[in-house]
């Protein structure tokens, strides 16, 4: 082959890979470096290096405000997860099995709300919950990360229950299957790429959420307005450099886990790893 | 049995299907034939429960089910894309049925593998559909819905997806499958030939009626109205004014007592002769070829008789060097008075 004819080919390839990587880069550049500067024994993240460190980590970990912080995290996103999972499944079959009156009407709204922005969604739990009186606590801001995921879930599950073949429903309940049979061993099994999607989503918006905590939290504060109230003084910068280190690790991998398992089983069902793909980014579109 | 009283389905003001009377007998090999959009889908549907008739009765085996939930009627359906589960191997899809009827294991384990052999699809019971070809989910398709041993098999053009060749081998099959376990098979087609090569019966629809209900042999030979003339093979439709038509270029005789006033009647292209003289009996027309088509076991003339009309013949190769008759040669064509089958008047509707 000619020298131009393959410089021709390789071009796309290589420009293909340089973008990517400078997209990366601008990406999590920033992301890693903090990391780097969590391991640096020193009160301001910046050069010069003076030495590695494991001490803010250490710190991290035996900060009670931190751990308090990541504790109430959890179970609001957990509770969080499993509420606007149960309640954003119902919803979506409702919205693409059952027709009703003003069925895009509801459809819409659900839209609406998620681009609606978190500050103003928090600000308006904070007004509600002063007008009945409630007092703010991890309930409050539980309740109002459900008003946002829920839509979420919605959205991502109705998506993969749109995709999903009606045929196989009629299926199921052609040999004999009764509405919750075809759910449990029809249904489920096949928009479980999507609810996995939803509930990583779900978790990971409510866990990460710090405008609506912020509003309408009281005295038990999660870990976004922990970091937020401790970074008023800069010698904790290391020590919240390290806790969100530690988080931000444990997202990714868990993401990474769900990918790795999906593609595991769509292997197993005989697919490839574009229809491992595939179901993932359906699940989101 | 299956038994359709005056059955009819209209989806808002659009009458999909009108008013249909069918008798489906016990192991029949019964087709709905006809054209897109004429209602046979929705007509199985309602069969197996997952329409609702506007009006009419639906009776299994003497039962009126015409508002029994489809998981009770012991009917099973074949989609048109299969459906099958694709997060369950071979295996577990047949099994689904059963599984659900809570049916004994070894039984059901029995009736499996009775299955799986019926359907040839031995060594495949741990594959994935989407590891089969079209044919295969085909056959697993079968699998799944006959081993609930149901009293009538309902197969939405089940062939509709699968390439020519597939199509006949697959034919060929399903008809000894229905055979073999002597279940009942209400098919749904609109391919004339797959239906006439495998049905014991053929109901030919047409906007949500059924035409005719008959036997291949008597759709062909005696069909009821033109269109089931016209959709049944290759026919030559026309009217003929009255009694006879006779001039110096036609003769249209009529078999015996045909009614007298204008008929339409219908002339099958291979009963249509070319001949050197005009007969001393029977019809014949004068007419010019238009078009000659070689279709290897048989050569196709389009030929245009004098008054207007374009008739269809078809001429056997069975010569060897016999010249084609070339476009614009004169012919005479013949046939005898009982070929022009006249179309029975349809009565007050
Ligand atoms: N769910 C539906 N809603 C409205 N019209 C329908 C529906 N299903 C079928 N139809 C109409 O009913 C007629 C018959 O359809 P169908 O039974 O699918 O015909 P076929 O199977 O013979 O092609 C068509 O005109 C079709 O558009
Ligand atoms: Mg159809």
């Amino acid at each position: 082959m000619p020298l131009s004819r393959r410089i021709e080919r390789a071009l796309p390839n290589a420009l293909g890979i340089g973008l990517t990587g400078f997209v990366l880069v601008v990406l999590f550049g920033p992301v890693l470096l903090l990391a780097l500067f969590s391991f640096n024994d020193s009160t301001v993240i910046s050069l010069p290096w003076e030495g590695f460190t494991t001490r803010w980590y250490s710190e991290a970990l035996n900060d009670d405000g931190a751990m308090s912080a990541i504790g109430h995290s959890l179970v609001v996103a957990s509770v969080v997860t499993v509420a606007s999972l149960i309640l954003g499944t119902l919803a979506s079959w409702g919205l693409t099995r059952i027709p009703f009156r003003g069925r895009s009407l509801v459809a819409g709204i659900h839209g609406a709300v998620l681009v609606v922005p978190w500050l103003i969604i928090g600000i308006a739990g904070l007004i509600f919950f002063s007008q009945i009186e409630l007092a703010l606590s991890l309930q409050t801001i539980t309740l109002m990360h459900i008003v946002v995921t829920f839509p979420l879930v919605v959205a991502v599950v109705s998506a993969g229950l749109i995709r999903f073949d009606p045929s196989l429903e009629e299926a199921a309940i052609d040999m004999g299957a009764s509405q919750l049979q075809m759910m449990r061993y029809v249904v489920l099994p096949q928009i479980a790429p999507s609810l996995a999607a939803a509930a990583i989503f779900a978790f990971a918006w409510s866990f990460n959420n710090f405008e609506i905590s912020f509003f309408t939290g009281g005295f038990e504060q999660t870990f976004p307005v922990w970091v937020y109230g401790v970074l008023r003084h800069s010698s904790n910068l290391p020590v919240v450099n390290a806790a969100s280190t530690i988080i931000a690790l444990a997202q990714v991998l868990l993401v990474f886990g769900l990918w790795y398992g999906m593609k595991l089983m769509t292997k197993r069902r005989g697919g490839t790893d574009r229809d491992a793909a595939e179901m993932i980014t359906g699940a989101v579109r | 049995m299956i038994t359709l009283s005056s059955l009819t389905k209209q989806f808002g003001d659009a009458t999909a299907v009108d008013a249909i009377d069918l008798e489906i007998a016990d192991g029949e090999f019964f087709s709905m034939l006809g054209p897109s959009g004429c209602g046979k889908t929705t007509t199985l549907r309602m069969i197996a429960g997952f329409e609702e008739p506007t009006s009419g009765r639906i009776e299994l085996a003497g039962e009126d089910v015409t508002w029994t939930s489809p998981r009770r009627r012991n009917v099973n359906m074949v989609f048109q894309n299969y459906a099958l589960f694709p997060h369950m191997n071979v295996r577990e899809n047949v099994e689904f049925g059963l599984r659900i009827k809570k049916l004994g294991k070894a039984e059901a384990k029995e009736r499996i593998e009775r299955m799986v052999a019926a359907v040839r699809m031995e060594g495949f019971e741990d594959r994935h559909p989407a590891q089969l070809s079209g044919g295969q989910q085909q056959r697993v398709a079968l699998a799944r819905a006959l081993v609930n041993q149901p009293a009538a098999l309902l197969l939405d053009e089940p062939l509709g997806a699968l390439d020519l060749k597939l199509r006949k081998e697959m034919q060929l099959e399903l008809k000894s499958i229905q055979q073999q376990t002597g279940t009942t098979f209400v098919y749904v087609t609109h391919d004339q030939e797959e239906a006439l090569t495998m049905s014991d019966r053929v109901a030919v629809m047409n906007g949500g009626k059924v035409e005719q209900a008959a036997d291949p042999r008597t759709l062909y030979q005696r069909p009821d109205s033109a269109f089931v003339a016209d959709f049944i093979g290759t026919s030559n439709l026309m009217t003929i004014p009255t009694g006879q038509r006779a001039g110096e270029d036609i003769r249209i005789a009529l078999p015996a007592a045909s009614p007298n006033g204008e008929v339409t009647i219908t002339v099958r292209p291979e009963k249509i002769k070319v001949v050197a003289s005009e007969p001393a009996d029977g019809s014949y027309a004068r007419g010019t070829v238009l078009e000659n088509v070689y279709l290897g076991s048989m050569t196709q003339l389009i030929v245009e008789i004098r008054s207007g009309e374009r008739l269809i013949v078809h001429q056997l190769n069975d010569e060897d060097g016999r010249e084609p008759l070339a476009p614009g040669a004169a012919v005479i064509l013949a046939w005898s008075a009982e070929h022009s089958y006249v179309i029975p008047e349809k009565g007050p509707q």
